[in-house]
């Protein structure tokens, strides 16, 4: 894992791999979800880190993957432009947890499950195929997404690491 | 003569008292002084918090409450695990859990006091600085990376605005074995109503 070249992709960003050795990482997420996707095809892959569900709550200018709605049309249009087609592309996602789950934050809006819905209906709305998703709970998860191969590593703190 | 004080100047002034109190509350718990580090207050990308806190990839025991009242938002006290274990072994008097185990519920109920305590005494200054109600509410303790810790209460916060005012502390103890932090991210559009209550009582 150290030859490759790490890019953190934080709240709101999208990343597309530009080299068979990018690892795109989005570290941390809780209520906020991942969306790795990739071509095998063209061997393309991106990463969006999106914290809301809809543009609609927007209040100005935003990052281009800070909402679901606008994510998924955005990691689109970044990997079509390089050569991918939308028909190949594969989706994984993780995230959607709700970490505070006794405070009146959480009962007021359960943002991890709505992100995780929103997510899914943009995928479904582009036609993208979600091929797996390590959603919900109340824990933190670290997506990685090796660029080269479109392998999704998801780790946890005390729950262990998997392959989506 | 000297210049008049900006909102900010003011807030800033508030704050570091209250955060003074605030440590003068976690010490008289544990027992030790505690050290507060002047505090950081200004406005950043709601994206930001969590680098400026440390990293997302940080593993941390967070204790989170609410903020309720006529200011509202959150409060987080922030401790790397293995200082969050000791202090919650300092506060019921039992052997401190090990690092690679889960935290006990003793442990928990002591962080969550730790919690109660340490941010009822920030407010309380705020409130008597500002003539306005502000209180906690029942603390939350989760321990997971930071980012994962953060990013629901950063979301919350990005439905108000794209910045927020961080508003964060170090605290340690006498060895540095207790070092922590506390940031507090109201809501800005409270934090208006707090900036304006300030000036009229300084």
């Amino acid at each position: 894992m150290n030859d490759h070249h790490t890019v953190a992709v934080g709240l709101g960003e999208l990343a597309l791999g530009t080299g068979a050795q990018d690892l795109l990482v989005c570290y941390g997420l809780g209520s906020c979800i991942g969306i790795a996707a990739y071509d095998p095809v063209a061997r393309l892959a991106a990463l969006a880190h999106v914290v809301l569900p809809d543009s609609s709550l927007s209040h100005g200018p935003d990052k281009n993957a800070k909402f679901a709605d606008k994510a998924v049309p955005a990691l689109l249009t970044a990997l079509t432009a390089r050569g991918a087609a939308a028909s190949r592309l594969v989706a994984k996602i993780a995230g959607g947890a709700q970490m505070l789950n006794t405070s009146p934050l959480a009962s007021r809006l359960d943002i991890g499950a709505r992100n995780a819905e929103a997510v899914k209906a943009a995928l479904a709305q582009a036609g993208v195929r979600l091929a797996a998703e390590d959603i919900g709970g109340n824990y933190g998860r670290t997506l990685r997404l090796f660029t080269g191969t479109g392998r999704v590593q998801v780790s946890t703190i005390g729950r262990g690491e998997k392959d989506l | 003569m000297t210049a008049p004080l900006s909102r900010m100047d003011r807030l800033q002034i508030a704050v570091a008292r209250g955060l003074k109190q605030a440590g003068q509350g976690l010490s008289e718990m544990v027992g030790r002084p505690i050290r507060i580090s002047a505090p950081v207050v200004e406005l950043v990308p709601t994206e930001d918090v969590a680098i400026r806190a440390g990293g997302p990839e940080q593993v941390v025991v967070g204790i989170y409450l609410g903020v309720t009242g006529q200011v509202t938002g959150h409060v987080l006290l922030i401790f790397p695990s293995a200082a969050a274990r000791r202090l919650a072994g300092m506060l019921w008097e039992g052997p401190v859990t090990e690092d690679d185990l889960p935290l006990t519920g003793e442990d928990v109920s002591a962080l969550a006091e730790a919690g109660n305590v340490t941010t009822s005494f920030f407010f309380n200054h705020l409130s008597d600085d500002s003539g306005l109600i502000i209180a906690p509410t029942a603390p939350t303790v989760v321990e997971d990376m930071l980012g994962a810790v953060l990013d629901g209460v950063l979301a919350e916060l990005s439905l108000y605005g794209d910045q927020a005012l961080l508003t964060q502390t170090i605290f340690s103890g006498p060895s540095g074995d207790l070092t922590g932090q506390l940031i507090f991210l109201p809501h800005l559009s409270t934090l208006q109503t707090l900036m304006e209550a300030l000036r009229e009582e300084a």
